[in-house]
């Protein structure tokens, strides 16, 4: 046996999952001293303790790329941005969750150490080349989230939620082992880099490896046919719950995805036909089920389905090209997580008395009741549908680009196709927001203050600057001077 | 390839016979008479009363889980340990600071469990009544603000 | 002059900034001055604010062009000046960037220069104005917008300029938007204006087509080929007279822009109704600076439309036209306004029959002069209009000369610039800038007939034209001049209470665009004014007051530079030639100097004379208040014989029943199946869903099983366990 050696900690690297960690047990503690009126206490530690994550995580984005812990975690471009994605995503849902909470009387302070306990795992899985690290931040990130799903008890459906993710994401976790299994049958490591150096007569083993785990993530990104538990899931949870869980949830397992679908590429011939296929499902049914869907939250649990299938393209596209440039796809999350908290966030102010209306004709009249809300709505459902200048429509063009580049022109045009079909669907919600249908029954609308009001207005701006921004974005991402697509009003 | 797994699969297939045989053989070869005494409750058992189907209340499950997780711990902890005593000082260091933190971790989640009376037959709810209001400014607009159920706030 | 500042070439933004700037703090804190500082000094902060901003532009501008004096000694130029990258892929590069030579810092400083003064004017005239800060705001944006149009060195941000003009244009027109009529005059505007931008948008992207599709061919390296830097490379000019026809189509689509703009007929029907705007913005952008961009337009693509005599003869022919038809339909005007208006359709007929004749620098010449001068008398039409309580009729003018003399002095010195006084007066000097060339033109018109030696080509008809429309100008000038200032006062005769509008309107079958006779409407008036005692309308109580100095300084000014000293040594130095082509080369034709001096003094004084002798008795009988008295062809003049009314109401008849076929069509037909869409949109959605109906989370389990099954099936069956 080889001599056993300390293993070297970059604590730098660390610090940030550390720091969220150790802010959730702060959070907990003080749920534990039982503030009696509030728990705006519990609100401000984890904002200090998320923002000097992200504080650490821009930090890290001009640090050479390392790697820590014996090889268990990375600290590279992909693994920061998305890890500030979902620090980024935690804040914003906590700042909306405390008025929602007490209006939908779910009195858990619970929900904070729960949901940054969650981004931690995320942030774990975002940063990790071993499989054994990414299985353990999942299960971290999805241990939460169920717990969260069920945090309405006295909902049947938000319990009904909170199982259906349960023993889904049971199956999914078991599918994701079995890959891992077979990946260290195939190459004797858990390390992604052994894909590469697996022997000859593995391929079989690998390839089977590969499919399990593209089950297991494909549970967790929402991907047909392994969709079916979303609609409900976000329906069912409060809503604070769906958004951090539509963002983080979907930030972190694309970055696991991308890391994995990367190491696979000796047998992509075996697996990329099947995600292909999964692509242009997705893309259909979360577009085209959302059509005749009835509750906004559950129309949006589709579209987050079809926007995994946009994910998914930009990152085909990137693998197939060959170049490993996956900024489309990043890119695309960052805009897609700020549009969506947002979306939610808005919907969160028909909360009221321990009930929520989220059909669409609960929000008739929000305009008139909320018109923060109803006006930043606009800037979310536009930047979704993809309508210029906002972020979406530079998120879907990248991702056109990078999958022509790529030569799936056929998912380049189903992209757009669906795309025009969700329009529908999101300005149905739009029009919902701005009716003035005397007979329905008016939005009983929460005012829109504090937290909410400041989670409302970060997300319409990032619409916006991630638009503006977008070079530098892209910059950052790439780690490279020249971008591909360069359309800002910078000055540079 | 799959040659080296082959030892496991006879295994697998070995004990899955095994097993299958003695019950079934058991099964089929064991006497079956049954007579009101052997019915009977043994010596000094209760005799059963209603249905066995019967609801449990859910704290047994939360005594159940908090078991677990001492039963979890304690499966982690002897292994750590076994490995502990004959390592090098370097190994002692690094692993017993990871099990530090991680008993640390197990500790806070205990006072947790306590605090919120988990494993109190008795206790009603773990939740301050204050935080089930509505945000103190919905108060400030609506009727009940009138009715003078506000206690904070007021009017801007 | 030496440059004075010396500033660095890369502070030229400024110039556009600083409008800018000032249009957004007026937008945005010009109410709270008016509350902060009290509605006094909160309008003497904005129109201080704003006039200083745009003077400020004017001193950096000189500055410049001074520096490019000096440059030019040395044959050297500015590069252009990138501000910001703009939008930037790979095939095309358009940088926000400046360009400074001497045609766009000549229509900067005549932009700044002329609204400066206009705005110091405006700070007196609109004083009573409630939302003063609305109209600086929009004043401003205009010159921001004008300022980017010709200084931008790239198509994309003339046209950015080019439509920010036309939308600041519409939002002045509309400027007392209450009022229904000025509402719609302008709408009127707007609209007439899409045509040419739909001309001109075609051209732009026409050119762009030929430049940018053989970028290669044509020897352009870098991806900024919209820049004008890169499109005028000699080598580039000679690959494109490759393409004659596409030249030819390309230049006159930009023409059809620049027709609207400039009032061109037969897009000219917007620019009198036009004036139902503020004095100021008739004056600035009506008169001086906007319509004038159809000039600039032509100046800036002069290469490509030397390339094309058809083009030119087109130029030349429309302008000609345009210059006799203001000049005529001037006379049946009677609103002091309107003849001002046609007065400039007429002479911005001259510029494009300069730019017909190849001298474009004699356009902009004339531009300049014309700035001047126009904007003069429309700011003094504009004090008599002040003095008049804001009757423009001139029928109830008439011997103001000793009321206002001022004012009277200052529009005189307008009056003789416009009609060409000979040497003492600018106007003169620019018109024998163009009409000299143009009667002599054989090179870039085509050729109508051969009269003995001389050759009659379509230029050369274009320059007689413009004698004849000189006399016109001369004649109708005369006769407003005369009906203002001259004879008897006749608002003495009208009965108080009983004011000039009703009487206007009973006694009149009046076009519809002349229905408003007032400056403002009764309703305006009072929802606009701080009614004060002495504010009434026009009636024999009436006393005309001379306006306060500050609005008669700036015209002095104005007045000083419309009158020929300067002119004339830049006439005869051939300055104007050599400051905006370079060089200079001596026009030698059939028609000598000599020659041309004695034509247009014959015009001139003919034009006078024939004035003096009609008007001098003041209004004729047949020229007042009962139409039917009117020469039929005066009255047929009147009603702009009838291409108003052809123009418009035809084009919105046929509109109306084209849109009504094209209605049923979207609604029958494109609805339809549109509809058809998202009904099978729908019904494919219903199918997606069926398998989710239930909810149990069994059947999920179920499919996620039977996917990952599949998957391995397929898995298995490429690794070729199958086989």
């Amino acid at each position: 046996m080889e001599q056993w050696t300390m293993p070297s900690i970059d604590w730098t690297t660390l610090m940030p999952t550390i720091i969220v960690i150790l802010t959730g047990c702060a959070a907990l503690i003080v749920e534990m001293l039982r503030p009696k009126q509030n728990n705006n206490l519990i609100v401000g530690v984890s904002l200090v303790g998320l923002g000097g994550a992200a504080y650490c995580l821009l930090s890290h984005l001009g640090l050479p790329e390392i790697s820590t812990l014996n090889g268990l975690v990375e600290r590279d471009r992909l693994g920061s941005i998305i890890q500030l994605v979902l620090v980024g995503v935690t804040a914003l849902t906590i700042l909306f969750s405390e008025p929602y909470l007490r209006n939908k009387r779910i009195a858990f302070g619970e929900f904070y150490p729960l949901a940054l306990w969650s981004a931690a795992g995320g942030m774990v899985m975002a940063s990790s080349e071993n499989l054994l690290m990414i299985f353990i931040g999942l299960e971290l990130l999805s241990i939460g989230l169920y717990c969260m799903a069920g945090l309405s008890r006295e909902e049947t459906k938000s319990e009904e939620s909170a199982l259906k993710y349960f023993l889904l994401g049971a199956f999914a976790s078991a599918f994701l082992l079995y890959g891992i299994a077979m990946f260290f049958g195939a190459t004797g490591s858990i390390s992604l880099s052994a894909a590469a150096g697996a022997p000859e007569g593995a391929q079989g083993l690998l390839t089977l490896s590969s499919m399990m785990l593209i089950v297991g993530l494909g549970f967790k990104l929402a991907l047909v046919p392994f969709h079916q538990w979303t609609p409900d899931v976000y329906q069912g949870a409060p809503t604070n719950v769906t958004a951090f869980m539509a963002a983080a949830s979907k930030a972190a397992a694309a970055a696991a995805a991308i890391r994995i679908f990367s190491a696979f590429v000796p047998v992509q011939d075996f697996w990329m036909p099947i995600l292909y296929w999964m692509a242009i499902l997705s893309m259909a049914v979360g577009s085209f089920s959302a059509l005749v869907q009835k509750d906004v939250k559950r129309v949006l649990g589709y579209s987050s389905i079809a926007n995994a299938g946009y994910i998914l393209v930009a990152i085909l596209g990137a693998i197939k090209s060959g170049d490993g440039n996956f900024a489309a796809a990043i890119y695309y999350l960052v805009v897609y997580s700020a549009a969506t908290v947002g979306a939610f966030a808005v919907i969160s102010v028909t909360a009221k008395a321990g009930t929520e209306g989220t059909r669409f004709e609960d929000l008739h009249g929000m305009w008139k009741k909320a018109p923060l809300a109803a006006g930043t709505l606009v800037f979310f459902m536009a930047s979704m549908i993809g309508i210029p200048p906002l972020a979406g429509f530079f998120g879907k063009l990248l991702i056109f680009q990078t999958a022509v580049n790529g030569g799936y022109v056929d998912l380049a045009i189903v992209l757009a196709a669906t795309s025009v079909a969700s329009a529908f669907y999101y300005l149905r919600i739009m029009h919902a927001a701005f009716a003035a249908d005397e007979t329905a029954i008016p939005t009983q609308a929460a005012p829109v203050r504090g937290g909410l009001k400041a989670s409302l207005i970060i997300c319409a701006a990032s619409t916006l600057i991630l638009a503006f921004g977008a070079n530098k974005i892209i910059t950052a991402i790439e780690g490279e001077p020249e971008p591909a697509v360069t359309v800002a009003l910078t000055g540079e | 390839m799959l040659e080296g797994f082959l030892p496991i699969l006879v295994l697998i297939a070995v004990a899955a016979l095994l097993c299958t045989v003695m019950v079934t053989l058991s099964w089929v070869l064991g006497p079956k008479k049954k007579t009101p005494y052997k019915a009977a409750v043994y010596e000094c058992g209760v005799a059963p009363f209603g249905d066995a189907n019967e609801r449990v209340p859910v704290k047994f499950y939360l005594v159940a889980i908090l078991f677990v997780l001492f039963d979890i711990e304690v499966v982690f902890l002897w292994s750590w340990l076994t490995v502990f005593k004959s390592g090098t000082t370097d190994q002692m260091i690094f692993s017993g600071a990871a099990v530090l933190i991680y008993l640390l971790l197990w500790i806070l989640g205990d006072a947790y469990a306590l605090k919120v009376n988990a494993i109190d037959w008795d206790e009603a709810t773990s939740i301050a009544p204050e935080k089930l209001r509505d945000t103190p400014a919905y108060f400030e607009s609506t009727e009940e603000a009138d009715a003078g159920l506000s206690t904070v706030g007021g009017a801007q | 002059m030496k440059p004075f500042l010396n500033l660095p070439s890369s502070w030229s933004f400024l110039i556009i900034f600083m409008p800018l700037f000032g249009s957004i703090i007026w937008a945005l804190f010009g109410k709270s001055l008016m509350k902060l500082g009290g509605d006094r000094d909160g309008k003497r902060v904005v129109a201080w604010g704003a006039t200083g901003l745009v003077l400020a532009g004017f001193v950096v501008a000189l500055d410049f062009a001074l520096q490019l004096n000096v440059m030019r000694q040395a044959k050297e130029s500015f590069d252009p000046i990138t501000i910001f990258q703009w939008i930037s892929l790979q095939s095309v590069n358009i940088p926000f960037e400046l360009r400074l030579d001497s045609l766009s810092l000549t229509m900067t400083l005549v932009v700044t220069g002329i609204g400066g003064m206009i705005h110091w004017y405006a700070a007196g005239y609109m004083w009573e104005e409630r939302e003063y800060a609305r109209f600086f705001t929009y004043l401003n944006l205009f010159i921001a917008f004008m300022l980017l149009l010709v200084l931008g060195n790239n198509l994309a941000m003339l046209f950015i300029g080019w439509e920010g003009v036309g939308v600041c244009s519409y939002l002045l027109i509309g400027f007392w938007y209450k009022d229904h009529a000025n509402a719609k005059a302008a709408n009127k505007a707007f609209i007439a204006n899409r045509v040419g931008d739909f001309g001109l948008t075609l051209g732009l992207f026409y050119l762009v087509y030929l430049i940018g599709g053989q970028a290669a061919s044509l020897g352009i390296e870098s991806t900024r080929w919209l820049s004008y830097d890169v499109i005028f490379q000699a080598n580039v000019l000679e690959a494109l007279s490759h393409f004659p026809k596409e030249i030819m189509i390309v230049s006159l689509l930009l023409f059809v822009g620049a027709m609207g703009k400039s009032a061109q007929f037969p897009l000219y029907v917007w620019l009198p109704d036009a004036m139902a705007g503020p004095t100021p913005v008739s004056a600035l952008i009506h008169a001086a600076t906007m319509v004038t961009s159809g000039v600039v337009l032509l100046n800036r693509m002069a290469p490509i439309f030397l390339m094309s005599p058809v083009t030119m003869s087109v130029v030349a022919g429309v302008g000609a036209i345009t210059a006799l038809l203001g000049a005529l339909i001037a006379f049946g005007q009677t609103d002091i306004k309107k003849v001002l208006a046609y007065s400039t359709v007429s002479q911005l007929g001259y510029m494009f029959i300069a730019c017909g004749v190849g001298v474009f620098s004699a356009g902009i010449f004339h531009v300049v002069t014309h700035a001047f001068f126009k904007a003069l008398l429309f700011l003094t039409a504009g004090s008599v209009i002040y003095a008049m309580a804001h009757n423009q009729d001139m029928r109830n003018y008439g011997g103001l000369f000793k009321k206002i003399p001022i004012t009277a002095i200052l529009m005189t010195i307008g009056f003789l610039a416009l009609i060409g006084t000979p040497f003492a007066f600018a106007g003169f000097w620019s018109k024998e800038a163009i009409l000299g060339p143009a009667v002599n033109d054989v090179s870039y018109t085509l050729l109508l007939t051969n009269i003995g030696d001389y050759k009659l080509t379509v230029g050369a008809l274009a320059g007689w034209i413009g004698f004849l429309a000189a006399f016109c100008t001369a004649f109708y000038m005369t006769r407003q001049m005369f009906l203002t200032f001259m004879g008897k006062p006749r608002w003495t005769s009208i009965e108080p209470a009983h004011h000039a509008h009703h009487h206007a309107a009973e006694a009149l079958p009046v076009p519809a665009h002349d229905e408003h006779a007032f400056f403002m409407s009764d309703a305006e008036v009072e929802a606009f004014t701080v009614p004060e005692p002495e504010h009434h309308d026009l009636d024999s109580t009436h006393e005309p007051k001379e306006v306060p100095a500050s609005m008669w300084l700036p015209l002095s000014i104005l007045a000083l530079f419309s009158t020929g000293p300067i002119w004339m040594v830049a006439y005869n130095s051939h300055f104007v030639d050599k400051w905006l082509t370079g060089s200079y080369e001596e026009h030698h034709g059939a028609i000598g100097h000599n020659a041309l001096i004695t034509i247009s003094f014959l015009v001139f004084g003919g034009g006078l004379l024939a004035g003096y002798l009609v008007y001098k008795k003041g209004l004729p009988e047949k020229e007042g208040w009962d139409l039917s008295k009117w020469n039929p062809v005066r009255r047929s003049a009147m009603n702009q014989f009838s291409i108003d009314a052809v123009a418009t109401d035809g084009t919105s008849t046929l509109g109306n029943h084209l849109g009504k076929v094209l209605a049923w069509i979207d609604v029958n037909i494109v609805d339809g199946l549109v509809n058809l869409v998202g009904v099978i949109a729908k019904a494919i959605g219903s199918l997606l869903k069926m398998p989710q109906n239930k909810g149990m989370v069994r059947h999920y389990a179920i499919l996620m099983h039977l996917g990952a099954a599949a998957m391995i099936v397929l898995a298995a069956w490429k690794l070729g366990v199958f086989n």
